[in-house]
């Protein structure tokens, strides 16, 4: 009981808490504490939100799916080599993940096209960009009046995937690890380990750590513990950074053994095998024993980092969100903002936004009438014209018929004439016969 | 002189009269095969591809010793340079009686940086600076007797065994250097993948390359006849080759082979089931040594020449001893 003493005293020194260990006289029962957290966590659930970084073509998607033994990335997702990715994209996936009760849910945050253009200057800028907008949504999710629903998306992890040259880190490599280690907790691998020999493989870790550790970078660190045997796997873990990783999801069989591995034609190179990659202390320490601590630290030093500073930034300037208030904050305070501060901030802001609304709205209305209005006069003009145009054909026919007319008259007149002439020489036949006959009677 | 050979012997039927008895013609191939040995030959190779890929240790591998840049004192954990930098080391070999004078061109820094735009320049600028040295001297009153030739006659890149596909970096460099240069693409660190996902790898990458128009060394427009064609087209078939490289000898089955040692078991380089290394090394030295340089002097280095001769009407040599006027 070293620890409650501890305890105990620390109390002492806050405020003089009658510090003196009382040895209990019965069971009280409060040992059962523990048990009432697990149950509640349990029945709420874990959130976790891991974001892998690296060129294409790692393994990172097979890695995940090995990890969480899901396949979160299937075939039917298009790979590396299907994807036109112009910019670095920064995607996430959810995946709900169930084991003996207990519900995890996974977010994968992915970042397809990292350092595979020709030009990757600022390459790392969308993925801390992603970052530090989710500290944000936090931040605010945190100030609110109404904190029930506080969805955590912070990134907790990083695996950032290195390349196995068998050199050392990369330009791209350092550049990004020294950017993002004061944001994320950065786990470095080294990716498709089964292209080195062991040797190989031991040299090129002690190089990367001598150059993480030159260039000053801060990757995780798995923290002391007082427990002999937990220190006894911290160190070993600490020995074999930056893990090595091979990741597959097929099951080939070995010696009568089901085991997941890659089958080359010279033995199969399994996967959960501790000599042949460090795939299961990854595992291990991610899942099964650091998971919490990587969402403390996160929670305690890489989002408190973003937090002063933000707020010592808002409170300095005086302008950002204090407008009316006029007075400055103290800077060490923990509250930044008054709650009734905020509120008053949040209630100008939703009018302001109504306004806006509002005012798109009836632009949108004025818009639409005018646009009715246009249709409306277009089909008038497009009537008229066909009126016109009805008119116009109407009389072109008329004028034929006229025409028609006056042909069918013209040719009546001249018919009629020469019927007349026909008359005309009848009778002048008739005349002459009758002369001629009046001749021959004489 | 070695065409000569050639063309001997696809004229050799046409028209020929019988002849009456034993005239030695046929000697001449012993003839040129002395002087050669005489004079040994030279064999410039470039290899291009960013940095861990394996470069150093296959061109070990290829030519059974310590030819490479690491044999010459270069650090493992050497500094990437900051711009791509190009160094040569010769060594002369010897085999069989031939002396060989065979020189390496690294360039180490390619593909390193994080911005790596027209990080082929200095490579295209080493390849025509070799041309116009031997243009150079070409175009001198009293030349040499034999010209050093220090152009590059084969450019192995290396491509990144990613599983996925090829990176715009290797089609930018192939692109742009497939003309003045043999190109032989090969995938490097090739136990990295197995054998379907190499050949999945493979067919994909031969994609991309006909698509971005890449003409790869055998060049399908350089195929002398049909019995050329056929050979090359079955080279041209199985590349881009997927090629491991070691200098170490382990013990397998009671045999010494060149392998890498893995806890799960050894790979060896010169067997076919386990990477296309010995293919590669027919290829490049057995049966195409010569054919590369070849084309290297007949096509490339003449590309380069009639190019050169034709801006500025014409070649004005700088040195000031020499006095030649171009009339060419």
């Amino acid at each position: 009981m070293s620890s409650g003493e501890r305890l105990l005293s620390e109390a002492d020194g806050n405020g003089g808490i009658m510090g003196q260990q009382k040895n209990l006289e019965g069971y009280v029962g409060f040992a059962n504490l523990p048990n009432q957290v697990y149950r509640k966590s349990v029945k709420r659930g874990f959130e976790f939100t891991l974001m892998v970084v690296g060129e294409s073509g790692l393994g990172k998607s097979t890695l995940i799916n090995s990890l969480f033994l899901t396949d979160l990335y299937s075939p039917e997702y298009p790979g590396p080599s299907h994807r036109i990715k112009k910019t670095v994209q920064v995607e996430q996936s959810k995946v709900l993940v169930k084991e003996g009760g207990v519900h995890l849910l996974l977010t994968i945050v992915d970042t397809p096209g990292f350092g595979d253009a020709v030009d990757n200057s600022n390459c790392w800028q969308p993925v801390i960009d992603y970052i530090d907008s989710k500290f944000e949504d936090y931040l605010n999710a945190e100030s609110r009046v109404n904190r029930r629903q506080m969805p955590d998306n912070r990134v907790q992890c990083c695996l950032y995937f290195i390349a196995p040259s068998g050199h050392g880190l990369k330009p791209l490599d350092i550049e990004f690890m020294k950017r993002l280690h004061e944001k994320v907790n950065i786990i470095p691998l080294i990716a498709k380990a089964d292209t080195m020999t062991p040797e190989e493989c031991q040299q090129f870790k002690k190089q990367i750590m001598r150059e993480i550790q030159e260039h000053k970078i801060k990757i995780y660190e798995f923290p002391d513990t007082d427990d002999e045997e937990e220190m006894k796997m911290v160190r070993k873990i600490k020995d074999r950074l930056p893990l090595a990783v091979v990741g597959s999801n097929t099951i080939i069989e070995v010696n009568g053994k089901r085991v997941r591995g890659r089958q080359y034609p010279w033995g199969v190179a399994e996967v959960e095998n501790g000599e042949h990659c460090d795939f299961t202390i990854l595992r291990n320490m991610l899942i099964r024993t650091h998971m919490q601590d990587l969402k403390d630290v996160t929670n305690n030093v890489h989002y408190e980092n973003y937090r002063s500073r933000k707020l010592a930034a808002v409170t300095y300037n005086g302008v950002d969100n204090n407008k009316n208030k006029g007075q400055l904050t103290k800077p060490d305070t923990v509250e930044g903002m008054s709650p009734l501060a905020q509120m008053e901030e949040e209630r100008r802001e939703h009018v302001a936004k109504m306004k806006k609304m509002e005012q798109e709205m009836e632009q949108v209305f004025e818009m639409k009438v005018k646009e009715k209005l246009q249709k409306l006069k277009d089909s008038e003009v497009e009537l008229q014209r066909r009126h016109e145009q009805m008119k116009k054909n109407l009389e072109a026919q008329h004028k034929e018929l006229e025409e028609k007319r006056r042909q069918h008259e013209e040719e009546k007149a001249s018919w009629e004439a020469q019927q007349r002439i026909m008359e005309q020489q009848k009778l002048d036949a008739s005349r002459t016969l009758e002369k001629n006959k009046k001749k021959k009677i004489f | 002189d070695i065409c000569l050979i050639r063309s001997s012997g696809t004229h050799s039927s046409t028209g020929g009269s019988t002849l009456l008895g034993y005239i030695g013609i046929d000697t001449i191939i012993e003839q040129m095969r002395k002087k050669t040995m005489k004079t040994g030959f030279d064999f410039n190779i470039m290899v291009v591809g960013h940095s861990g890929l394996g470069k150093s240790t296959l061109v070990n591998t290829l030519f059974k010793s310590q030819v490479s840049r690491r044999s010459a004192g270069w650090a493992r954990d050497e500094k990437i340079p900051k711009t791509v930098e190009i160094k040569s080391v010769s060594h002369v070999i010897e085999e069989g009686g031939v002396k060989m004078k065979l020189t390496l061109v690294d360039t180490p820094g390619f593909g390193d940086q994080i911005n790596n735009d027209n990080c082929w320049e200095p490579i295209s600028k080493f390849i025509n600076e070799q041309y116009e040295k031997f243009l150079k001297e070409e175009v001198n009153i009293t030349r040499k007797k034999r010209i050093p030739d220090t152009r590059v006659h084969c450019c192995l890149y290396f491509i990144s065994p990613t599983g996925h596909s090829l990176r715009q970096l290797d089609i930018e460099f192939m692109k742009r250097l497939s003309h003045s240069v043999n190109i032989i693409p090969i995938i490097a660190k090739a136990d990295t993948m197995t054998t379907e996902e190499r050949q999945e790898f493979k067919q994909r990458v031969r994609k991309e390359l006909e698509m971005s128009g890449i003409e790869f060394y055998p060049q399908k427009e350089f195929d002398d006849d049909m019995e050329d064609k056929s050979d090359n087209d079955k080279i041209r078939e199985a590349m881009p080759f997927a090629v491991v490289g070691s200098d170490k000898e382990y013990q397998v089955n009671g045999k010494r082979v060149l392998g890498r040692k893995t806890a799960w078991g050894v790979v060896e380089v010169e067997n076919p089931n386990h990477c296309e290394f010995a293919q590669l090394r027919d290829f490049l030295i057995r049966s195409h040594l010569q054919d590369l340089k070849e084309v290297t002097h007949n096509i490339h280095y003449e590309t380069y020449r009639a190019k050169r001769l034709n801006e500025n009407g014409g070649l004005h040599p700088i040195s000031s001893s020499d006095t030649q006027e171009s009339n060419l």
